[in-house]
């Protein structure tokens, strides 16, 4: 889930080959229900998205949460994935 | 002797722990928390890229990872 807009991640995922769901949360429908939005009360348009991970198992429940206060920090989400398929969630 | 037993109570825990450790996935280095309690994720219902509507509730039964980026 992305916070750009649709046409960008339509390309973006045609240039490099991408082929998992991906979403696009432009209007910031998504984001702050899981808590992954900036905001600022003295800029209405300051609304971005946080770099933010969620497990979610089979039955629907979230089971691991990474929200990051910094979008600069990076985890690989192929490393998170291999976590996932070790747990057995 | 009282410190030869706490030595060998702690190699034991040690070794007990030690290959949940070793074969258990690597959550704790990647600093990912358990959402405790587990709660229901918050439903969703937006448009992928082709405009189909994509749902959570559509993925029950599957195990969901969930990455919320954009361009910073």
């Amino acid at each position: 889930m992305s916070a750009d807009a649709a046409a960008t991640l339509k390309a973006f995922t045609e240039n490099n080959n991408i082929k998992h769901l991906l979403l696009a949360d432009f209007r910031r429908q998504m984001l702050p229900e899981y808590g992954a939005m900036v905001t600022d009360e003295k800029s209405p348009a300051y609304r971005y998205a946080r770099r933010a991970f969620f497990v979610i198992d089979r039955q629907g429940i979230v089971r691991f949460v990474k929200v990051m206060d910094n979008a600069l920090d990076l985890l690989k989400p192929e490393d998170l994935l291999k976590a996932i398929k070790e747990s057995g969630v | 002797m009282k410190a030869g037993c706490s030595a060998a109570l702690l190699l034991v825990a040690m070794l007990l722990g030690a290959p949940a450790f070793a074969a258990g996935p690597d959550f704790a280095g990647m600093q990912i928390q358990p959402y405790d309690p587990p709660k229901a994720a918050p439903a969703f219902a937006l448009p992928d890229l082709d405009g189909k509507m994509a749902r959570l509730e559509d993925l029950k039964g599957k195990v969901v990872m969930l990455v919320f980026w954009a361009t910073w």
